[in-house]
């Protein structure tokens, strides 16, 4: 591994990897906790109409998907809101809607210049500079609004009516929520592929939610445990020559089975996660 | 005469073509102890958060403080009915009682000093103090209802909504938190829902029956006729030190 550190793709790739894995370790644990797993979901297939559309009419892909990707999370929200956890089916459709611009226009598209496996699948072995740049300053911003509003956060996760009474503008939080799930998930792309982006999102803060007892230690224990998993990740792709998203969600999946299931051996009847009080 | 803190009119609300609430009309003075009773699915719940303006109502008016819900919402602590949500939430009882504390304008800012001291406060009177740093999915029912009552506590309310404040909490615990409503409900004025007779009698000034529509009573003295509207049968009363049958005893089917 240390010798591969020589190479500058595989130095951008770790940096790379560690930023994303804040990213996602802080609004992957929102969303958990909001259980907006499925509404992310949706999100990142339907960037992939963004992506079509960029590759068709010659946008640039990067600004233009994420414009996209907001617009998408934008509309989910109009279409939640009124009702967050019975909005599956609309969610389901605009998921595979989302896809079937982006392959439609994709297979529009003269030539066939873009690497688009790289969007589905993730190629964090090509990220360059201006990449960490836009991750970088992005993580900043997440982290920013996060810890400005973080009693805010959750306390509208938390609940929402009481939250509401107190006079929290709840739905702003809400779609200020989808927005910062939009551009994590753009960002990640990159690192794992929309299919995957997913995982990344929800395994770290599921495995860390068992270890603590606080919404900001769930999102510190997550981002440590995503950039574990993407380091064994790239450890693994580079020695064995694997594909890199795929390796890292491997790891990222084994390690949550793993904790899953001792979690349930250990665990008293009545407890709600691994810790025993206090 | 006494302020109106709350006054409803002609409120109609219908919940997928089923009237929930209709031509409800009541008003609750400064300082009452309004305690509304009612069967399950009679309205109570919805009444509620019709006046904090969770939901907006089909017709009528409705005023607190003389003005529309939810604009006065920072003077009213609310208990929501404990529906046991998000048991596994990562949040301890100091966190979810600091929420009391929430307000729009201070919307980014730190908690302050204040804002600890009536957390602390809140969570002493409901005897969670010492639970302050346990997550709630370690909590029982009854512990984490205590937790939501020092919540309403802490933002230190002109008027307190409570949606079955008490149930989940042993009788011995529920005493105490009568008892500590009493003491507030001099400044406070308190709006109540409850199944628990034996509340009316001993800390009731008025009490309402919602059954679709709603009805005041404004001696908080049980009639048959008041259970019969809120419950739509003859009930058994038991009344504490009292252990006479004071009812017919209700017959299935009735």
């Amino acid at each position: 591994m240390w010798q591969a550190l020589q190479f500058e793709f595989m130095r951008n790739a770790l940096v790379a990897g560690v930023i994303v894995s804040i990213i996602c370790g802080v609004v992957g644990t929102l969303i958990v906790v909001n259980r907006l797993v499925f509404l992310s979901g949706g999100i990142a297939h339907a960037v992939y109409g963004g992506i079509g559309l960029a590759v068709y009419f010659g946008f640039p892909p990067g600004f233009f998907t994420a414009a996209f990707a907001l617009a998408v999370s934008f509309l989910m929200g109009v279409i939640t809101v009124k009702d967050k956890h019975r909005a599956d089916v609309a969610i389901g459709a605009l998921w595979a809607v989302g896809m079937a611009i982006g392959i439609i226009f994709v297979s529009l598209a003269p030539g066939y210049n873009v690497d688009l496996m790289g969007y589905l699948f993730g190629s964090i072995l090509t990220v360059v500079k201006s990449d960490i740049l836009v991750m970088t300053v992005l993580n900043v911003l997440i982290l920013l609004v996060v810890s400005l509003f973080y009693k805010e956060f959750l306390a509208v996760s938390y609940d929402e009516e009481f939250a509401f009474v107190r006079g929290i503008p709840v739905t702003l939080f809400y779609f200020i929520l989808l927005s910062m799930t939009s551009l994590a998930v753009v960002v990640t792309i990159k690192v794992v592929g929309l299919i995957l982006v997913i995982a990344l999102l929800s395994i770290p803060p599921s495995i860390a939610e068992d270890y603590t007892h606080s919404l900001g230690g769930t999102m510190f224990m997550a981002s440590l445990f995503g950039i574990f998993f993407t380091v064994c990740g790239l450890y693994l792709s580079y020695n064995y020559n694997l594909p890199s998203g795929a390796a890292i969600i491997m790891v990222a999946g084994a390690a949550f089975f793993i904790s899953k299931t001792l979690c349930r051996l250990g665990r008293r009847p009545a407890a709600s996660s691994c810790l025993s009080d206090k | 005469m006494k302020e109106h803190v709350l006054t409803v009119q002609d409120l109609c609300f219908t919940y997928q073509h089923a009237t929930v609430l209709k031509d409800v009309s009541f008003s609750v003075e400064q300082g009452d102890f309004f305690v509304i009773l009612g069967p399950n699915g009679g309205g109570k719940t919805t009444l509620l958060k019709l006046c904090l303006g969770i939901l907006k109502p089909d017709k009528g008016t409705i005023k607190v403080f003389g003005q529309n819900p939810p604009d006065t919402n920072h003077k009213i602590g609310y208990v929501p009915q404990n529906t046991g949500f998000n048991p596994t939430f990562p949040i301890s009882a100091l966190e979810v009682s600091l929420m009391g504390r929430l307000s729009r304008s201070r919307l980014g800012r730190m908690y302050s000093a204040y804002d600890y001291s009536m957390a602390e406060d809140a969570l002493k009177k409901v005897g969670m103090w010492q639970h302050r740093f346990t997550s709630i999915g370690h909590m029982s029912g009854g512990q984490r209802q205590r937790v939501f009552i020092a919540r309403a506590l802490a933002v230190d309310p002109e008027i307190l909504f409570m949606d079955e404040p008490t149930a989940g909490i042993d009788p011995e615990f529920q005493t105490h938190i009568y008892d500590l409503l009493r003491q507030l409900n001099e400044r406070v004025t308190i709006v109540l829902i409850t199944h628990d007779i034996g509340v009316i009698s001993q800390y009731a000034k008025t009490v309402a029956c919602v059954n679709r529509t709603l009805e005041v009573h404004r001696e908080a003295q049980i009639t048959e006729d008041m259970l019969e509207k809120a419950y739509g049968c003859p009930v058994e009363l038991v009344a504490h030190g009292i252990p006479h049958r004071v009812y017919p005893v209700h017959k299935v089917g009735d």
